[in-house]
This record gives structure tokens, sequence and C-alpha cells, in this order.
């Protein structure tokens, strides 16, 4: 099948092509998920978000005026609800050093995951992005609507905050 | 290895990463997701049906031929948007709407040369009541409009029907009904005493372009723009499909005014310099379309006389006023709707005037009013309710009139003033 210009199939999804529509679903909602799951912190919940995202997205379809600019459209909107949806349920996902991830798996990880959330949201974003489900630069870059330059610089300070975290606490690499 | 000596030795970091954050892979169910969303997907696809009712409508453009620039112009718009339809009904492709409107935008500017017109028309309604009032049972009464832009730009315009006109001399629109009450102020871009349709119009520079851009901008608006040949000479007809806009849980409002009416208004220009030649508003009602307003005569460029748009004034006239912060202003600011209309019809019924005046935005209560509402009889109020998207609330009543009538109606009240209470706005 021929690949269109993304702002193509956006334009047909906004005269109503429910065939574009699903292109954009399946190409996005992985990257709506793990982008829920940086606020969230819970996978199920998470892809509750990413699926009101694409209703919301549905409903305002006619809005979105830079067509080439999609993906980061669809981000703002599930930053909104995943918002919503943490203040409803009054979440507040390892922000700090008493609480623990959800679905710990083990020490290290738990010190992990408490680096990553306390980034903030500008640098946690990508690396969520990248390590939770391995979307590529490319992916990164379209969702959050950076460059890819700017995506691999925002994971390279972000790893060296991690890092820094790490060590104020006492790990280091060589336990691995 | 302690790898915190080195920043650039990453690959234990993004193991770690891996591991503590990374998930199983994410799969989407497009299928599953459009079960769970029927209204969201149903949206979608009724934006697919509304773009197939317009393009039918386009395709015999195509026939259309080139006889001057213009023409040119908005045939090729037109064609743009005839293909676009098709091709997205069809071909399941993409459009290119926005292109050719913006073709269309630049053809209709090319027709600059309009400096007034005079439309004449018909309108079921009251002769005194509000320009945009319509009844589907009500008959026709005449409606006239002058518009004129002077040598400097200054716009002055006027609207009237036998017993209601307002004129608007360049700096202020001055409104008149039935010789008696009058109301002064600014009125930029048509927008006081509902007569911005009546506006739109007589803008005939740009009033496709602008009806196009309004369709576009509401969703719940569809539109069908057809080329026929009459006589030999080639027309253009929008037909514009507009829902009335706010909540009508209860109708009460709905087709009492063009704005309140599921409608559609049916615009004839000449293909080629893109005139008005007449308009119609036909109001959706059951299984009936009701014709509500037909133009007669469309005149443009004719000689019209500067005393039009100045109104003379009677002796005696009353004053519409806003409301103004009263002494004791908190007393009524606190009143509610149904309070409000109590407290009116008493002060009704006990033929004090002042107090009257305290609910009323007039001057002063002229002898006609006093006539016709003095010493009334409060036979029951009912709970206020909203409709439509009037800002105020309508409160039903029933009074017996000094002269034995039993009046049955909806009080109309507003507090969107600087007073902050309610005044009565209608349903007298």
């Amino acid at each position: 099948m021929e690949t269109k210009p993304e702002a193509l199939i956006v334009e047909a999804a906004q005269n109503g092509h429910l065939a574009s529509f699903a292109v954009l679903y399946e190409r996005y909602y992985g990257c709506m998920v793990a982008l829920a799951y940086s606020v969230l912190g819970d996978r199920g919940l998470a892809e509750d978000a990413a699926q009101e995202t694409f209703a919301t997205a549905c409903r305002n379809l006619p809005n979105l005026k830079s067509k080439d600019k999609f993906a980061a459209w669809l981000a703002g909107i599930c930053r909104n609800i995943t918002k919503q949806m943490q203040r409803s349920e009054n979440r507040f996902v390892v922000l700090n050093d008493d609480a623990p991830a959800k679905g710990e798996r083990d020490n290290h990880g738990d010190l992990i995951r408490r680096a990553v959330w306390k980034l903030r949201a500008v640098h946690r974003e990508p690396i969520v992005l990248r390590y939770y489900n391995g979307l590529s630069y490319e992916q990164i870059s379209a969702t959050l609507g950076i460059s890819q330059q700017a995506v691999h610089g925002r994971l390279t300070r972000a790893k060296r905050k991690i890092a820094k975290y790490l060590k104020r606490n006492g790990f280091t690499g060589g336990e691995l | 290895m302690n790898s915190f000596k080195n920043n650039n030795d990453e690959k234990w970091l993004d193991d770690l990463l891996g591991k503590s954050i990374g998930s199983e892979k994410v799969e989407p169910d497009f299928e599953k997701w459009r079960q769970n969303h029927p209204q969201a997907v149903e949206m979608l696809i009724s934006r697919a049906n509304r773009q197939y009712s317009a393009s039918i409508c386009p395709i015999s453009i195509w026939r259309t031929i080139m006889k001057s620039s213009i023409t040119k112009l908005a045939a090729a718009a037109v064609i743009i948007i005839a293909v676009t339809f098709a091709t997205i009904v069809l071909n399941k492709s993409v459009p290119t709407a926005s292109a050719a409107q913006q073709i269309l935008t630049d053809a209709i500017k090319a027709v600059s040369d309009i400096h007034s017109v005079y439309i004449k028309a018909k309108m079921r309604t009251l002769p005194q009541d509000n320009f945009a009032y319509i009844g589907l049972a009500l008959d026709f009464v005449p409606l006239k409009m002058w518009k004129r832009i002077d040598e400097n730009g200054l716009l002055k315009w006027r609207i009237e029907k036998p017993l209601r006109v307002v004129a608007m001399d360049g700096k202020e629109a001055t409104l008149l009904i039935r010789q008696t009450y009058a109301s002064r102020g600014r009125c930029p871009n048509f927008e006081c005493y509902d007569v911005d349709w009546c506006g739109r119009l007589m803008n005939v520079e740009n009033l496709l372009d602008s009806e196009l851009q309004k369709a576009k901008q509401r969703p719940d608006s569809e539109l069908c723009l057809r080329h026929e040949n009459i006589n030999g000479k080639d027309k253009l007809v929008l037909e514009i499909e507009t829902l009335a806009q706010g909540d009508y849980t209860n109708d009460y409002i709905k087709n009492k005014f063009i704005f309140t009416s599921d409608n559609m208004r049916v615009y004839h220009f000449d293909a080629e310099t893109k005139l008005l030649e007449g308009f119609e508003i036909y109001v959706h009602s059951g299984d009936k379309d009701v014709l509500v307003f037909e133009t007669t005569d469309i005149q443009y460029n004719p000689e019209i006389n500067d005393n039009l748009f100045t109104l003379e004034l009677p002796k005696d006239i009353v004053w519409n006023i806003e409301p103004q912060v009263l002494p004791d202003n908190e007393k009524y600011a606190q009143m509610g709707p149904k309070e409000t209309a109590q407290a009116f019809f008493k002060a009704c019924a006990e033929e004090n005037w002042d107090e009257f005046l305290k609910y009323w935005s007039m001057s002063k209560a002229d002898e006609r009013i006093k006539r016709y509402l003095g010493g009334l009889e409060i036979i029951s109020l009912g709970e206020p309710f909203k409709s439509g998207r009037y800002p105020g609330w309508l409160v039903p009543y029933e009074v017996k009139l000094k002269y034995g009538e039993i009046k049955k109606h909806n009080l109309a009240v507003r507090n969107d003033n600087p007073a902050k209470r309610y005044i009565i706005d209608g349903g007298i």
C-alpha cells in the first residue's frame, strides 16, 4: 500500500474517513499509552487514558488546524486526560521517596522508577516513551512535537539526572 | 567498572531502564475501540455523510462556461470543491477544500464596486416585533433594508418594517418602535437589535464567502453550492442548512426567531458578478418547510437620500435605558426570576409605576402600558425555565387584565446588565 503523508491521512479523517482514523489510531496508540503511563504509572489506567484520548480526538478532529502536527495535538489531549484522571483518582505516582511504584519488581527497579518519576515532565516523558514501549526517536519526536535532535538531548540530560539520583542513593552501575 | 565515572557509557543505564519501566508491547485494537466509542465514531462518520450531500450539487459546475475572469475564478473554485468532495466520497482520498475556499474568497473580493444596496422583502413576523422574530402561522409583513458606504468609507444603513425601524447614521443606531419607544447605541457590524442577519444579507461584497466560512466553522451546517442556467444566464445557488443553537429541552423559543429555528437559507447569485439576486429562508417544522422570508427586489448602487439614515423622533418619546444601580439595588439583585415576575405584576396590579420601573428598562411608564397592565390580577405564576440560547429565564404566568381578558404567556427576564437585577425583556 502506498504510504501517504500523514497530513493527508489526517485531513481524510477530518472529513469522516474512518479507515484513515484507524491508521492514526494504530500508529499512535502505543505512544499515547506510554505518555499516559509517564504520568499515571499504571498500565491499565494508561490504556484507558489512551482510548479516551482517541475518543476526544475523534470528536474534535475538525478543530485541528495544523494537520502535520497531529501527534503533538493528540499528546496534548492525552496530557489533559491523564491530569484529569490523576485528579479524580487523587493519584500521586512515585513522586517522593516514600511512595513505591506500582508493580515493583525489585529494589533496583524501585529505585530506578523513583528516579524517573522524580524527573520533570519535560525529561520524564521522553524517557518513558523510549523505554516503556521501545519507541523510536522518530515516534518520540512526532509525539512531543520536537526535533529528533532535541529528543536525543532530552534523553541524554534525563539519563544524567537519573544516574546522579542513583549515585546519591548509593547505587552504582557495578551492582548490576 | 563504576559507570558513573563515564557518562558516555550509558548502556548499563539503558538496560536498567528497559528492565525497570519496560513493558510488554502495547497492541492497538481499533475494532474494539470503535465498538466501545460508538458516539465518537458516529460523529466522525456523520461528517463524511454531510460532505456527501454537498458533493451532489456542484457536479453541474463542469458545464460552466468561462466567460469572464471572475467566472473563471469562481468556476475554478467550485470545480475544486466538487472534485474535492467527489474524491472523498468516491476514492476515499484526500481533500483540499481550504485551497478551494481561498480561491472562492479571492473571486468574491474582486466584486468591490458596490457602494449601496436596497432590498425589499416580505417576512412572516409581527410589524412591531424584534427584527429576527418569526411566526410560522403569521402573515407576511413588508421589510425594507438600505445600506450605503460613502466615499470616506462611512457605513450607514436602515432597516424597517411597519411599526419598527432602526437607522444607523454612521455613528449610532437609533431604534424606534410604534413611534413611541426608542433606543440608541453603537452598533458595530450590525450587532444590535437582532439585525445581524440583515447586515449579513446587505454585505453583498463578501456574502457568499462569509456564509461559506460560517458554514465551515459550524459543524451542524450543511451547505450545497450548485449551478443553474436560467434563461441562458448562469446562476449560483447556495443552500445552507442550519440547526437552531442551544438547548431545546423546553422548546418554547424554538422557531420564534430566525436563529432559534432549524432552517434552510437559499441565496441566488449571479454567477458572473457574484451579486445576490434573491434570498429565502425556509423553516423546517415537522414535515413541512415554511417560507418565512423572501426578497422581492434587490437594487445595487441606487441613490439613497442621506435623510433616510437619521430618524426624526416624536416628542415625549419613551427611551429604553440600561438598568442603573439603585440605592437599594441589593434588594432587587437578590430576587430570582420568579420573585421578579411576582413583584413586577404586583406593581402593575397596584398601579405603582415607580416600582414598575424598577423592572422595566424604560425612561417612564407610558399611558399605553398603564392602560394595558394597570389593575391586573395575578392568577398564577409557574416555575421559570430556560430555552435555546436565551440568556435569561422565562416565567410562565396567567393574569386577568383590567378589562377582563385572561392573558397566559411567558415573561422573559434577564439580569445580564450592570445592575445585575432582573429586568422584563419580553412576553408582555
